[in-house]
């Protein structure tokens, strides 16, 4: 369950040493980048028994016209942005008398009665540190702060719009504290400097602030329903005080949402899905920041390599990088057992940081187009990749697919695997084609992009799933789009276009030799030892009938061949293709048959027609390949199979070069 | 008069279009089987589409006796914008003027003048609230045999807006619009009536009568490039007299000819009904088996569809 995974994920960070500054950053909306503008106009009230003192302090500075909040400064002033309703009103709880005010908050601060009796009065009654105190004290202090912050309007107020932050240091409650001396301290998080007793400074109590922090979330939780000795959903046992997980602080469990929630449950009756107990609340919240912080979007264009239509060349070149919905990944590392929190801890702050990073921690934007690297875990540990795509500020969010149960150990051979193919196997398939072009080729650079251009947009995430989990995977529907494109290619004589399919292809096959081989699968395919064997026996006119038992054996050599015979057919007959003049028909689709009868059962008669010098190797050949098709035919793998015949008859032809040893004229090319 | 508890099958084909697209794929067919399976699949949501629509348009205004209006539909007011769950539920209960009885009492007024909520269930979330299983439940139709959709493209030749200027550049040509289709498919749904369910939700012989004539007309009916060609093919309607009986799982006692595998394994598809035929023989045998607990059998065949089976007995006249 998603919920439990975050739970999972958050224990860690709840329970590490981390210190109260790092834990109201995690909490907290100070690092906000909409919240920036609040901490321009800090309005700071010292209240003590008798006197009070007023602070205008600005939290950061101004640079090239953007508000820079002052980040050493900032978790002393925790606030918390609402999250949908009207933020003029107080809205959810408040840990801490530290107030979001809007610029209408600021126009009516010389307003005393209405300032203190509709700003601040309410939301000193949703405020945790007061919930226990009576409405007359908390009157008291309303007013007592509106008319501090009247005889100081002038001060402040500007026709501008404005935001910013109410503070109110109440010397009488635990949670602020004044010492005689400026110190850098764990638990205490310093404000600034008291104007009551000048030397002296104000303080507030980290401790109490996050428990405040916690509780008020807690509290917010409560509004959509809470039981009292009830089970936990997480727990499986019975807790003081359980709540629902839905609630707005995170928008994945969106309560506006109702999609979860019978017709028969009330507004607040939300326990009777999903309920959490405090410990888990809290863990919770430290997962979800944890997630918000590690999500990334897929980048286009590999959404592009994702989710083009595979088997029509002009199409996937026709689609634009932007025309797909954005689609949001997040990874999750899901501890099995509860182990070292500091150690689990430590590892996720490198995922953060990105720092500390080896060859052997495993690289997301490989595996799953995820730009992340995470740390290497042991199999004590499962990796869940979400992707999900909408707009999550609105709460609006379609899961694509959820990838669970990964072990660490296999995403790790399954990284090997593609690194492989792109440092090495890539490498010699461009060679063996002569190719020169060093760029990058995306479509093999991700698992993800491997995977989709082989078998397409609509079995993307079910293969992805299979390959995740070691289970075996078919390779018929490469063979499929692959003949497809080629033809598409060849009628429009695109010999580069045809190269890099095939360049696509091989690399797909060396993956599947690889993955195979990897989780014990028997079925073996051809890889390009294999062609090179066959092409070295061609050249050599060693060809038997052994050597010509699979469609694909037959298809390559028939490619070799035809070729062959081409290359001398266009030194006698000018600048015509032999396979394009006389084999394929116009706009037609180049059949293993049309290759039988149309191309090779012809080159005997022609090449005596012609007078055609050709290698010795050829006549070898032919006769060899002509017997290989009558037993292919009685096979019929001609037709069952046309697909391997066709694919590897273009790589066959496409490969072909003359053979230097043997001298160009002897081998038909001159 | 009550209905008994039956089952069905629904047979359709589908024509250079997609009839249900995933909207998280490009509008690529459903895919619920993984790759080397290569099925493709429908909702029930997309056939009651087409049975409902159907009914708006046979029996308008909810026909002669304000019985058959169709709830789930989208609607729109004077100013052209949708109407919501609770508006549509009261401009029902205005057209047959119970206003006054939908304020405490929008379930009897629902039940009583709309078709779909009798015959599919309605969760009615507008206050005050209440929910009804339908007797009539579908099942996921299943494409018969593996198919590949195809990626097109086509021109449109109307520029998206007008030249203001004589000058403009751009916008001087229609754009390029682009598709999934494929290009034939067979599909198979099953489905069920609960007379137990039917006697809560009032639903009548009548309303079975109709379901069926919609299910086959509606998809008769229902074309766009889209959604391609729809053609009913084969509808079998089994009730019985025992309850507590039901043979089950239909679908699976009818096959393909060529079957899936013949299919899979050449790497050809179908391209035409001309390709396949259908065998009932299997389902044939089960209800001589039962014959005693099974009070009817109809079935309704295109007469395109090559049926191996004697089904004389069973036979209907199409509507």
């Amino acid at each position: 369950m998603l919920a439990e995974d975050i739970v999972r994920i958050g224990r860690p960070i709840a329970k590490s040493n981390l210190s109260n500054e790092m834990r109201i950053r995690w909490l907290t909306d100070v690092d906000n980048d909409v919240c920036k503008n609040y901490f321009r106009n800090v309005f700071l009230l010292e209240l003590e028994e008798e006197n009070d003192a007023f602070h205008y302090l600005s939290i950061g500075e101004e640079k090239d016209k953007n508000f820079e909040v002052d980040r050493r400064r900032n978790t002393s002033f925790p606030i918390i942005y609402p999250n949908g309703g009207n933020p003029l009103n107080a809205q959810g709880i408040y840990p801490v008398p530290v107030y979001l005010m809007y610029d209408q908050h600021i126009k009516k601060m010389n307003n005393v009665e209405e300032f203190a009796f509709e700003v601040v009065f309410p939301r000193l009654k949703k405020t945790v540190i007061y919930l226990n105190a009576d409405d007359s004290r908390l009157e008291k202090i309303a007013k007592r702060s509106a008319q501090i912050l009247s005889q100081h309007y002038e001060q402040f107020i500007d026709k501008e719009k404005q935001l910013g932050i109410l503070y109110i240091w109440d010397k009488t409650t635990d949670a602020f504290q004044k010492l005689s001396e400026y110190k850098k301290d764990k638990r205490l998080l310093w404000i600034c400097e008291s104007k009551l007793h000048p030397k002296r400074h104000l303080y507030l109590d980290g401790d109490v602030a996050l428990k405040g922090i916690i509780e008020a979330k807690f509290s917010e939780a409560k509004e959509l329903g809470y039981k009292k000795d009830a089970v936990s959903t997480i727990t499986n046992q019975k807790e003081d005080e359980v709540v629902s997980i839905y609630n707005k602080s995170w928008l994945w469990l969106s309560p506006t949402w109702e999609m979860p929630r019978s017709i028969y449950w009330k507004k607040n009756e939300w326990t009777n899905g999903i309920k959490v107990d405090k410990k888990s609340y809290e863990s919770y919240l430290y997962g979800t920041q944890f997630l918000k912080q590690i999500t990334v979007p897929i980048s286009n264009a590999l959404l592009k390599e994702m989710f083009s239509p595979i088997a029509n060349v002009e199409a996937k070149r026709k689609m634009r990088n932007t025309s797909f919905e954005p689609i949001y990944g997040v990874p999750l590392v899901v501890p099995l057992i509860h182990g070292d929190s500091q150690q689990l801890y430590k590892k996720y702050s490198q995922i953060l940081k990105r720092e500390n990073l080896s060859n052997e921690d495993l690289h997301l934007e490989i595996l799953a187009g995820i730009n992340r690297i995470i740390p290497r875990f042991t199999d004590e540990h499962r990796l869940n990749l979400l992707y999900y795509s909408g707009d999550l500020s609105r709460g609006n969010m379609h899961i694509r697919m959820m990838l669970t149960d990964i072990l660490p150990s296999v995403a790790e051979k399954l990284q090997k695997i593609v690194r492989e193919v792109n440092s090495i196997d890539l490498f010699d398939i461009r060679k063996l084609f002569s190719i020169k072009n060093e760029q990058p080729f995306y479509r093999t650079k991700s698992l993800p992009s491997l995977i989709s251009n082989a078998f397409g947009p609509g079995y993307v995430w079910s293969v992805m799933q299979a390959v995740f989990h070691k289970q075996p995977i078919r390779i018929r529907r490469l063979y499929e789009a692959t003949t497809r494109k080629l033809n598409e290619l060849a009628n429009k004589e695109d010999y580069w276009g045809m190269l890099d399919e095939l360049v696509f292809h091989y690399s797909f096959l060396a993956f599947y030799q690889k993955y195979s081989k990897e989780i014990g699968f028997k079925e073996r395919v051809n890889t390009l030892s294999d062609w090179n064997r066959l092409m070295a026996k061609y050249h050599e006119g060693s060809l038997t009938l052994n050597d010509l038992q699979t469609s694909e054996q037959l298809g390559f050599v028939s490619g070799l061949l035809l070729k062959q015979f081409s290359n001398s057919y266009r030194f006698k007959t000018g600048n015509d293709d032999y396979v394009k003049h006389r084999v394929m028909k116009f706009g037609s689709k180049l059949t293993p048959d049309m290759i039988w009868k149309s191309g090779v059962l012809r080159c005997k008669e022609l090449k005596e027609q012609w007078d055609m010098p050709l290698a010795s190797n050829f006549e070898k050949n032919l006769g060899i390949i002509l017997l290989a098709f009558i037993e292919a035919n009685n096979k019929k793998i001609l037709s069952n199979e046309k697909d391997q015949f066709m694919t590897t008859f273009w790589s066959g032809y496409l490969l072909y070069k003359k053979d230097e040893k043997r001298g160009g004229i002897n081998n038909g090319n001159k | 008069m009550g209905i008994n508890n039956g089952e069905f099958i629904f047979i359709k084909s589908v024509k250079d279009g997609i009839p249900n697209r995933d909207p998280l794929q490009d509008s690529d067919a459903r895919r619920l089987f993984p790759e080397e399976d290569g099925r493709i699949s429908l909702s029930d949501v997309s056939i009651k589409r087409d049975v409902r629509d159907y009914v708006i348009s046979a029996e308008p205004d909810g026909g002669n006796d304000k019985k058959n209006y169709i709830f789930v539909q989208e609607k729109v007011n004077e100013k052209g914008k949708l109407l919501g769950r609770g508006s549509l539920a009261e401009s029902i209960a205005k057209e047959v003027g119970k206003e006054k009885e939908a304020k405490t009492n929008m379930k009897s007024v629902l039940i009583d003048h709309c078709f779909d909520v009798r015959t599919f269930g309605i969760v009615y979330s507008v206050k005050p609230k209440f929910n009804l299983t339908g007797p009539v439940q579908f099942g996921w139709a299943h494409s018969l045999h593996p198919v590949d959709s195809q990626y097109i493209q086509g021109t449109v030749v109307m520029p998206s807006s007008d030249i203001k200027n004589d000058g403009d550049e751009g916008k001087t040509q229609g754009t390029i619009w682009t598709s999934y289709i494929v290009p034939f498919a067979l599909f198979a749904m099953p489905g069920v009536i609960n007379a137990k369910i039917a006697e809560q939700t009032k639903m009548s012989k009548e309303d079975q009568e109709l379901l069926l004539k919609a299910l086959w007309q509606g998809t008769q009916h229902r074309q766009a490039r889209g959604r391609g060609q729809q053609q009913p093919l084969l509808l079998v309607h089994v009730e019985y007299n025992d309850p507590y009986f039901r043979i089950g799982y239909l679908e699976d006692l009818i096959s393909m000819n060529p079957g899936e595998e013949v299919w899979r394994n050449s790497g050809k598809r179908p391209s035409s009904i001309k390709d396949v035929s259908i065998n009932v023989e299997a389902m044939l045998e089960k209800i001589n088996m039962y014959k005693d607990k099974i009070a009817n059998v109809r079935i309704w065949v295109h007469p395109s569809l090559k049926i191996e089976g004697n089904i004389d007995q069973y036979k209907q006249p199409l509507w």
